[in-house]
């Protein structure tokens, strides 16, 4: 347990990150009227936004719009 | 007139949110590589105490700023490329698709100039992006390792800055001879593979722009004579300047 203490705080701005894109991206698509996203399914792009860590904001900017 | 086209260009990749796309795979693939590096022999030596295997001796070599630096280089030549390409194939081929790019080019802008606009575009928006984490990245591993040279990565970066120069303007080239995204991406990669199955020859890797890529890990990992880099350098630059050139010439004589 001791080695995971030392390793925290330097993981800690990397998952930080992370947190703050994500929140960014399920902000951006709340507000976004639902006929502009691929699929027309909130729900949908909000797990994938949530579940695939750093690669679902990456991947609702690219493909998430019609 | 190109800075004109080019604000434009900027406010849609803002509007379509691909900026963030970019931001965020560079930013995050940055500060990501040197932790991992750092870590991964920690983690499998955690793995091996817990699963209590007794007589099994892993030797792992303790990670230095050279493994920060190798896995920097191996997510920008994989999920960042990928990322790079996807996001900017469509630009031309989607705005000949959706007739947008008639609508501008009918007003009189000339159509070399309106696709260079989009290439020059590309171009210093990813070389802000990289240098940006290039900067986060050398801060990082500074950080987690101290004192380390810095002219080997910095070398390594300035030769991906001209693989990132070379494959925008495959993407500038296949965008032009695609009608969509799909069809550009299609052509983008038979090209890429086709590069890949010359590198087989020995006497043709040396002029091989991939060939760029295998040495962007010697700079980390060694030293590479400055004679040997010149090759591959040279002939990737003229080879970009051959698809730029194909590439608006296809376009200037393409019906929309």
């Amino acid at each position: 347990m001791e080695n995971i203490s030392q390793i925290l705080p330097l993981i800690f701005p990397l998952i930080i990150l992370q947190l703050i894109f994500q929140i960014f991206t399920i902000i951006d698509l709340i507000r976004r009227p639902k006929e502009e996203l691929r699929w027309e399914n909130k729900i949908v792009w909000g797990i994938i936004i949530l579940i695939f860590g750093i690669l679902g904001p990456i991947i609702y900017f690219i493909f998430g719009r019609k | 007139m190109i800075l004109k086209l080019m604000r434009k260009e900027w406010k849609e990749i803002i509007k379509t949110g691909k900026f963030y796309a970019l931001l965020f795979s560079f930013l995050f693939f940055a500060i990501s590589s040197p932790a991992i590096a750092k870590f991964t022999p920690e983690i499998i030596k955690s793995l091996i105490n817990s699963q209590q295997t007794q007589g099994l001796i892993i030797q792992i070599p303790p990670p230095t700023w050279k493994d920060a630096f190798l896995q920097f280089l191996k997510n920008l030549n994989q999920i960042i490329f990928i990322v790079l390409v996807i996001v900017f194939i469509g630009s031309i081929a989607e705005e000949k698709n959706k007739g947008t790019a008639i609508m501008v080019l009918t007003k009189g802008i000339d159509r070399s100039k309106w696709i260079l606009s989009k290439f020059i575009f590309q171009l210093l928006v990813s070389f802000a992006l990289l240098s940006i984490s290039y900067i986060l990245c050398l801060y990082y591993t500074f950080l987690l390792f101290s004192n380390f040279p810095i002219k080997n990565s910095l070398f390594s970066t300035l030769l991906y800055v001209i693989y990132l120069f070379f494959f925008l303007s495959l993407t500038l080239f296949s965008s032009s001879l695609g009608n969509n995204t799909i069809q550009s991406l299609g052509i983008f990669f038979g090209i890429f593979i086709l590069l890949n199955i010359f590198s087989i020859f020995p006497n043709l890797n040396s002029y091989n722009p991939l060939y760029l890529s295998t040495l962007e890990n010697m700079w980390i990992t060694s030293y590479v004579e400055l004679k040997e880099a010149l090759k591959p350098i040279i002939s990737t630059i003229l080879l970009s300047f051959m698809f730029i050139f194909l590439g608006i010439l296809h376009f200037k004589n393409q019906e929309l």
